[in-house]
């Protein structure tokens, strides 16, 4: 799960990425071409048999990608919310105070993933996309660069995935540069994995 | 919605990706493989169908939906297993050959197999190399010194060492002891390193 | 027996064994101990260190370690108790020893084998020791094992002259012999600093360094503070260090354009014996030392009165008192040593200045060797293990060892501000004690007594703080006192009674009177007595004798005991 693999690399790339097995089960807003036999019971809102032919779908975007594929051509989807005119609008405005993750915990990802649909508007999110993230990649530089021990929770909360990523490696690296700069990083420690398994049994004989 | 099950599969992994290994769902696994029988046996039947009787192109969208349900079940198992095989194979390196009762209750019998294998092969893997072997998973750092001090977190009893003698372990003594003997013992957390 | 060439007889020995040392928890224990770590550490001679509380943790430790280790060094610890009897070492043992505390036990110095002494040498120490021929003597009597003689008392009948002669002669010398070990072993008292010896050690092995030099001046510097030694063998040390230091300082600056900023730099200085003063206010620094508060009895408004009379004498504004030393205004800051000592005069203040070492490393403030007693002792006090980040259970001893590793380690701040908890404390007590009259004289000595379920009552389970405590209020007592009084009372030591962290139990400590210079102390002795004659049930496990636990309905009985021996 490396940051040179993002989610969103689709099946190809990153078959066993958690990240990407998530990103692509985001719901896309879907209308069938075709009716579908007996699996009505996929669509909650309505007790016939089949699928028929307009009935509108919240679809997972595995199953968006491959239905509306344009040899297939058996839906066509509509662009998600966060990505339309108004919260571009807002996004130009200001990137930096929007809250990403409470838009999509893999915004950029799930961004680029529509543009291969063939919405009209593509190449408009795909500038948006790129704004936004130039815009807010100089703050999240900074304060992973910078702060050193304070609460940040509540800025990270706004940060989508790959961002929350870039954050943490920022602040590694500063901690590891610290730590080298008193002399520690040649302290050899317990691993990561043994101090947590120990913190949790001690919590649960607490 | 296909495939929702085995999302709760990779949920359970993301949830738990900074932490230790979580127990083995067995039962989720169960239910998808269910889930991917259900959808291959009606595949199965619509395609018999359509053979029969071409001109039905209805079905045929339900059975590319189908599809790739299956499809994208088979990928949340792998990734589920896969992913959790990294975790083990991590635990092989930090906590050593040997794991916690605890850790090793949330594997699967398949897990604790693949970790008996790779243990096995890591071992002859090490002997095989130089004269008389070389223990990588020692000095993951390049050693600054032949002897480290370090402080006993817990007590441990006798730590029997390379020459033959025999040194105690008890909570908060503090040590000088050749890097090689308690750099395993560091990161297992019984030892600390002090500088 | 005496070592007389440590670098041969004791270093050169273990340097290739795997050797355990075992620490008592006082700072000039922990002082001697870095050093020794680092002489270990430029021979890789592999080690383990255990800190020992008491003559009882001694015995244990020794017990679950003899059988890895054939080669043991004391610090600070068991020099004054009889080591063969309390561990009963195996034949191949050998035990080393370098012990501040004194008298030395006369079975220690003069066993031939196993138990070995390393003390200062071309020194008067040794000739404090009593002549083996005045303790051991081998008569002609072929049955008598030497070891046992002199308590021999099965002895043959025989009638001639020549053998009641003898007896006569015997008896005359046994006489002798008991006041001879009677007057060695009265007083309790402390020698060289055992960080001292272990410096001089690696000096004459040429691989001393400013590092070891500063471990050495904090061990001598907590000895003084800790009224362990007087004034004049406290001089007497820093003179010695003052000309290692010369000696050190030279050497650097022969190379002078490769030290580092960074590096550790000592300074011979003459200081303000006020505490924390460069890690506080002035005005707190002088309400809580020992010397400026006592003498403004800071208790009393009066006294608080003639305090801010003082700072207002020396021209420095409350505010700039009140405020954090550093934030002071640099100018007064520069002047404050002649400012305090102008006005000190006036005051009646007297050895407000003492020589001392300050060390300094890069651009941090600088940090005088009471500081860093002060910082450490605390550590070593500390009863509430407030750690919040880590959740391990960590030990005084090892934060303690941390502390004193670099001077720039955070655990030494940590241990400033716990210092300062800790004369807060003291200040506190003090002035309720002397308000309430806490401090009762019996004749023979004072007396106080420690109530259970007091505010303090966890710190005063502590002995070091127990003891540091007790020679805040014996001075301030003295204090309160009037002329007359005061003069008769000078001779007079302390004896403090606090509840003891065993339960239903009494610890009991001892100090001498302000008049005793040598800092010598007489209730070791005492305290046996007393507890035998009325056979009190008293527990003398601490390697300070002068510190007891007393089984709580044995108390009134022991202290009567005590009145009538001691008047």
């Amino acid at each position: 799960m490396d940051l040179l693999c993002p989610p969103g690399g689709g099946m190809k790339q990153n078959y066993l990425s958690i990240d990407d097995i998530m990103m692509s089960s985001e719901k896309i807003p879907s209308t069938f071409l075709v009716s579908v036999k007996t699996l009505g019971y996929l669509d909650p809102s309505t007790n016939k048999k089949d699928i028929e032919v307009g009935s509108k779908l919240d679809l997972p975007l595995w199953l968006a990608l491959s239905l509306a594929h344009p040899r297939k051509k058996f839906v066509t989807v509509e662009l998600t919310k966060p990505y339309k005119a108004t919260y571009r609008e807002i996004l130009k405005a200001d990137a930096g105070v929007v809250n990403l993750y409470k838009l999509c915990p893999y915004y950029y990802a799930l961004g680029q993933q529509q543009l291969s649909l063939n919405h009209a508007e593509g190449i408009l999110v795909a500038r948006s996309l790129i704004l936004a993230f130039s815009d807010r990649f100089r703050r999240i530089m900074d304060l992973s660069g910078n702060a050193i021990g304070g609460d940040n929770s509540s800025l990270i909360q706004q940060f989508d995935e790959v961002e929350r990523r870039l954050f943490a490696l920022g602040q590694k690296s500063l901690q590891s540069f610290q730590r080298w700069e008193v002399g520690e990083s040649r302290t050899l420690r317990t691993s990561e994995l043994v101090s947590r398994h120990r913190k949790r049994k001690r919590e649960a004989v607490d | 919605m296909f495939g929702e099950k085995a999302l709760d599969l990779i949920r359970e992994v993301h949830r738990t990706r900074e932490g230790s290994l979580g127990p083995y769902n067995e039962d989720g696994v169960r239910q998808v493989l269910e889930e991917m029988q259900v959808l291959y046996e009606a595949n199965q039947q619509d395609v018999a169908q359509l053979v029969q009787n071409d001109s039905d192109q209805t079905s045929l969208t339900a059975v590319q939906i189908r599809h790739d349900s299956l499809q994208r079940n088979k990928r949340c198992l792998l990734a589920y297993l896969y992913n959790r095989l990294q975790k083990i194979r991590a635990l092989r390196w930090e906590f050593g050959s040997v794991l916690p009762t605890d850790v090793r209750g949330n594997m699967s019998p398949k897990e604790i197999e693949w970790f008996t294998k790779y243990n096995r092969a890591l071992a002859n893997y090490m002997r095989s190399l130089g004269n008389g072997g070389l223990d990588l998973t020692q000095d993951l750092h390049p050693p600054q010194n032949v002897h480290i001090e370090v402080r006993c977190v817990e007590d441990k009893g006798e730590l029997e060492l390379d020459d033959g003698s025999k040194i105690l372990l008890k909570k908060n003594s503090l040590h000088y002891l050749p890097r090689s003997q308690c750099e395993h013992l560091i990161r297992q957390g019984v030892l600390k390193h002090v500088t | 027996m005496l070592i007389t060439d440590p670098v041969k007889d004791f270093f050169q020995k273990i340097i290739e064994e795997r050797v355990l040392v075992m620490v008592a928890q006082d700072v000039d224990g922990l002082c001697a101990c870095k050093i020794l770590q680092s002489l270990f550490k430029c021979d890789h001679v592999q080690y383990t260190l255990v800190p020992v509380e008491d003559k009882q943790d001694l015995v244990t430790e020794f017990d679950s370690h003899k059988e890895q280790y054939k080669h043991m060094v004391l610090l600070n610890c068991g020099g004054s108790i009889d080591l063969l009897e309390i561990l009963e070492p195996d034949d191949d043992v050998m035990i080393y020893v370098i012990d501040s505390r004194r008298p030395i036990d006369l079975v220690n110095f003069y066993c031939e084998r196993q138990v070995y002494l390393i003390l200062k040498q071309n020194q008067e120490e040794a000739q404090l020791i009593p002549d083996y021929d005045h303790i051991y003597r081998n008569y002609d009597s072929d049955n008598e094992d030497s070891d046992t003689e002199y308590e021999q008392s099965s002895k043959r009948h025989k009638f001639d002259q020549e053998t009641l002669e003898k007896k006569r002669e015997k008896r005359i010398w046994e006489e002798k012999r008991k006041e001879i070990i009677f007057d060695y072993e009265e007083y309790s008292y402390y020698g060289t600093s055992a960080a001292l010896i272990l410096y001089e050690l690696a000096w004459k092995m040429s691989k001393d360094d400013i590092t070891m030099l500063w471990w050495a001046i904090i061990g001598v510097t907590s000895q003084y503070q800790n009224k362990k030694i007087g004034r004049e063998k406290y001089i007497s040390s820093v003179l010695e260090l003052q000309g290692h230091l010369s000696r050190l300082n030279h050497r650097e600056e022969d190379n002078e354009n490769t030290t580092s900023i960074d590096s550790i730099k000592i300074n011979f200085e003459h200081d303000l014996d006020i505490a924390l003063y460069r890690h506080w206010s002035l005005f707190e620094s002088l309400c809580h030392s020992l010397n400026t508060g006592t003498t403004f009895k800071v208790w009393t408004n009066l006294g608080m009165k003639r305090l801010h009379q003082f700072l207002a004498e020396m021209g420095i504004p409350l505010t700039q008192c009140k405020q954090s030393f550093a934030f002071m205004e640099t100018k007064t800051r520069d002047n404050l040593q002649t400012l305090v000592q102008e006005s000190a005069e006036k005051f009646g203040l007297r050895n407000i200045k003492f020589h001392s070492f300050t060390a300094q490393c890069g651009f941090n403030h600088k940090l005088c060797a009471s500081d860093v007693v002060f910082s450490v002792d605390s550590i070593l006090t500390n009863t509430e293990s407030s750690k919040p980040e880590s959740y391990e259970d960590n030990s005084n001893f090892v934060d303690a060892l941390e502390g004193l590793s670099r001077i720039t380690s955070p655990k030494l701040e940590e241990g400033l501000q716990l210092a300062k908890v800790q004369l807060r404390a003291i200040k506190n007590n003090v002035g309720s004690f002397i308000d309430i009259g806490q401090v009762l004289s019996y004749g023979p000595f004072l007396y106080t007594n420690i109530k259970e379920g007091s505010p303090d009552c966890t710190l005063f389970a502590q002995p070091l703080f127990l003891v540091t405590f007790s020679h805040f209020l014996l001075h301030s007592y003295m204090r309160s006192l009037g002329k007359s009084k005061r003069d008769r009372a000078r001779n007079l030591p302390l004896v403090i009674c606090s509840p003891s962290p065993q339960e239903g139990s009494t610890m009991v400590v001892g100090i001498p009177p302000l008049s005793e210079e040598s800092r010598k102390n007489l209730f070791g002795n005492a305290f046996h007595h007393a507890s035998e004659r009325t056979k009190s049930r008293t527990q003398h496990h601490f390697f300070n004798p002068a510190i007891i636990t007393v089984v709580n309905e044995d108390r009134s009985k022991f202290i009567d005991a005590l009145i009538t021996i001691m008047s």
